[in-house]
């Protein structure tokens, strides 16, 4: 018998609980190097593990392995079964296990991030996974995306507009952008983000680290995006519309 | 039967939180392969998994609800042992630890029980699924019907997702085994006190070696 | 119901063995082999019963032995068919036994071939093996062969003590060549130092429900397993070889291998459970 089939039962509460953060946004707008810039920036304050998840592949997790930024045993994949939404929302036992043996193998840990499998604008994470979340968009997807709202963009703790460096290839206006987004979001933080732009980074940096300290003192209330709207996949068939009641 | 019917509703339902869906029994697999290609092979397919996989597993849930319900615990390792010998793809027994573990950690949150504590960590999920069984009152019987259930239908949802099927088709499927299922369930029940060591063992030698290779693949929409 | 399209399905790792057949012209026999070590020598026959079916002749190898090839000191067993069959109603048995520290070599001259009887029922071979510590048995078994119509049964139950080596190579045909499949359960259990590693009851013909099903034998004719036990060795260490797509050697512990075989006929099936045991290298394989 290993150890770990002695250790205690599943009811045990990991004995460092981290501050849990998802990263959710559409598919490519840049949540794993979002990820992968955090680690950068905050692995030498803190001690970060990173799960991601997936749909077809654990293509996110050896990038991010393969980018060096934290101790590749610290970063873990779980797999979804085609449903990325319902990983961190309807049924989120496999990412709470993976959150939470994580922080009983490492402990202790200060920061677990939550990488949701690329879907689209509606899925976001239940607080009974996460204590925070960031959305994160792009520019390439359109300057009016932030105006279209949805749960994530309207209500996440930070709304990420990523890749700012493209934005004049792509002919977006980011001051704009930024501006109907903070509107769609009654104030709520939204970040201009590149990866290139080091002050950017340093906000970014800021604006966890501050969350890190609301949280530990009891400022910080997880708070539920909300439910998602009817959404469309896009699969082999054609796709299909549905709605998560 | 009146007594308890809504509690296994609950639990073998497929929406239930314990992360089922992320799994195909096996199917996905077996499409790439080449050896599902229309509904008649699906059926098929049920059918073996019911007759071995889900005959054990049924068994299985059965004795560790009548180990639970009787207070035997140790028993219920002596089950964990026994199901593992049963399992003879290494594949395998990582998912189904892995099930059994993500039921138990659904049901601390969905059901607290004095059980939770005093069972082992780490279960095979029928074993787990016939201790969830225990939580909630119910009897071997709805045990082994429970997972028996659950067990064609992970594949049966799974199969509109990896072939182009109607999906009436597959419910159609699924309906002609009922009384089969029926069979297997209630001769399973019959294990709810038996000597573990005396369960069924019925080999389903396609569904391990399917099970490695899906496990080695490096693209694939399901986790088994 | 189901108990009488699966009678078997009750029969546990510990049933009795079965009663004598009610067919008067059904066999009954009792063989047994032991092999122990005395006075240093691990290839002492101490026991060769010979009964019916089962015709035990010490032998010299034959042909490649994995483990235990070249080793003079090793015991070596020939079971050879004294009679046709099993037939059905058939009782047969064969006791193994393999004490400290010896090493025996169990093989077949030929192939089993399970006919049907006359009286419809089933024909059932109970092998009971024990193993002791420091022991090895290499069981090679040729395959068997369930004939159009044939209702067969094997048990083979083995226990090991903790430090015992063991291989053991089963292959099921279901029908000869162009025939329609008979039907066969084999039923391997094995316990090692009283806890079960292996248990597995693999059924094969139209008797047995879903044993045509893509997730059983997708009506494939040959099925084959293998075992093999090697104490401290790690050859099951982060095992998992995929050998074509129906065939895997995988590690069931740090110090147990199994192979699981699906194959369209005997030859095939023979190579790959052959493949399986060169991926061990030395001194399973060549
Ligand atoms: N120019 C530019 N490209 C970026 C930036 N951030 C990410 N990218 C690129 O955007 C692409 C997608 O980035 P990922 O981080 O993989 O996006 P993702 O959201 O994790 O993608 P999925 O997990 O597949 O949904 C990659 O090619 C990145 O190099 C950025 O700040 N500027
Ligand atoms: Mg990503």
């Amino acid at each position: 018998m290993t150890a770990e089939e002695t250790a205690p039962s599943p009811t045990s509460a990991p004995q460092t609980r981290s501050l849990r953060i998802g990263v959710a946004g559409p598919v490519g707008t840049g949540k794993s190097s979002t990820i992968a810039t955090l680690c950068r920036a905050l692995s030498d304050e803190y001690r970060i593990g990173v799960i991601t998840n997936d749909i077809y592949t654990d293509e996110d997790a050896r990038f991010l392995r393969a980018e060096g930024v934290l101790p590749a045993e610290r970063i873990r994949a779980v797999e979804t079964g085609a449903c990325p939404h319902t990983a961190i929302r309807d049924d989120v036992t496999m990412n709470l296990l993976a959150v939470e043996d994580m922080e009983q193998d490492f402990a202790p840990l200060d920061i677990v991030l939550v990488e949701s499998g690329g879907d689209n604008l509606t899925a976001t994470f239940s607080p009974s996974l996460i204590d925070a979340q960031l959305f994160v968009l792009d520019v390439a997807g359109g300057g009016d995306v932030a105006r279209k709202g949805g749960p994530g963009i309207g209500r996440a703790d930070l709304l990420v507009i990523n890749k700012i460096d493209l934005a004049e290839y792509v002919d977006v206006d980011v001051e704009q952008m930024v501006a109907d987004a903070t509107a769609a979001r009654d104030g709520k933080p939204v970040l201009a983000l590149s990866r290139k732009r080091q002050q950017s980074i340093d906000e970014l940096s800021d604006w966890v680290r501050q969350l890190k300290g609301k949280y530990h003192s009891g400022e910080h209330v997880p708070t539920d995006p909300g439910p998602m709207a009817p959404h469309f996949h896009a699969d082999e068939d054609g796709g299909y519309v549905h709605t998560h009641e | 039967m009146a007594r308890g019917t809504e509690a296994l509703l609950l639990l073998s339902d497929g929406r239930l939180p314990a992360g089922g869906y992320a799994h195909s029994g096996g199917l996905e697999s077996a499409i790439r392969m080449g050896r599902v290609n229309d509904i008649e092979d699906l059926k098929r397919f049920l059918t073996g998994r019911a007759t071995t996989s889900g005959a054990v597993a049924a068994a299985f849930a059965a004795a560790a609800c009548g180990a639970c319900l009787g207070d035997r615990l140790e028993d219920v390792s002596v089950l964990d042992d026994e199901f593992q010998a049963r399992t003879p793809s290494p594949a395998l027994r990582q998912v189904s630890r892995t099930l059994g573990r993500q039921l138990l950690r659904a049901m601390t949150a969905i059901h607290p029980h004095q059980l939770q504590q005093r069972l082992p960590r780490r279960l095979n999920h029928p074993v787990a699924f016939g201790a969830a069984a225990a939580m909630l009152d119910l009897e071997p019987d709805d045990a082994a019907r429970g997972v028996l259930h659950e067990t064609l239908m992970g594949p049966a949802m799974a199969v509109v997702k990896l072939m182009s099927v109607d999906p009436f088709d597959a419910h159609r499927a699924l309906a002609e085994l009922v009384p089969l299922l029926d069979t297997i369930a209630g001769d399973a029940a019959t294990y709810a006190d038996a000597d573990p060591a005396t369960l069924p063992a019925f080999g389903a030698p396609l569904s391990d070696v399917v099970a490695e290779h899906h496990a080695a693949e490096e693209v694939r929409l399901f986790a088994s | 119901m189901l108990r009488e399209s699966h009678p078997d399905a009750t029969a546990g790792a510990h049933a009795p063995p079965a009663a004598a057949p009610v067919d008067a012209a059904a066999m009954t026999a009792r063989a047994a082999v032991s092999c122990q070590n005395v006075d240093g020598a691990a290839n002492r026959l101490t026991r060769l019963r010979s009964e019916g079916q089962f015709v035990l002749r010490p032998t010299h190898p034959k042909g490649f032995e994995p483990w235990a090839h070249g080793a003079a000191a090793a015991g070596r067993v020939s079971v050879s068919a004294g009679t046709a069959g099993p037939l059905g109603g058939d009782r047969l048995s064969l006791d193994v036994y393999v004490g400290p520290g010896a090493v025996l070599v169990l093989n077949e001259i030929s192939a089993t071939l399970a006919l049907p009887g006359t009286s419809g029922e089933q024909s059932v071979i109970t092998f009971t093996v024990r193993v002791d510590d420091g022991a090895t048995l290499i069981w090679l078994p040729e395959p068997v062969i369930a004939a159009r119509n044939c209702d067969h049964r094997q048990d083979i139950r083995v226990s090991l003590a903790a430090s015992a080596r063991f291989l053991l190579r089963e292959e099921l045909i279901v029908g000869r060549h162009n025939e329609a499949p008979g039907n066969i359960a084999q039923h391997v259990r094995v316990v090692r130092d009283d806890r079960p590693i292996y248990d597995q009851n693999l059924r094969l013909g139209d008797r047995y429900q879903g044993w045509d099903s893509p997730s059983v034998a997708d009506r494939s004719k040959a099925v084959g397993n293998m075992l093999i036990v090697d104490p401290a060795s790690g050859i099951g260490t982060n095992r998992a070889d995929l050998i074509e797509a129906n065939t895997v050697g995988v590690g069931l512990d740090d110090d147990v291998v199994q192979a699981s075989a699906v194959a369209a006929d005997s030859l095939a099936l023979s190579h790959a459970l052959d493949e399986v045991l060169n991926r061990l290298g030395p001194p399973w394989s060549r």
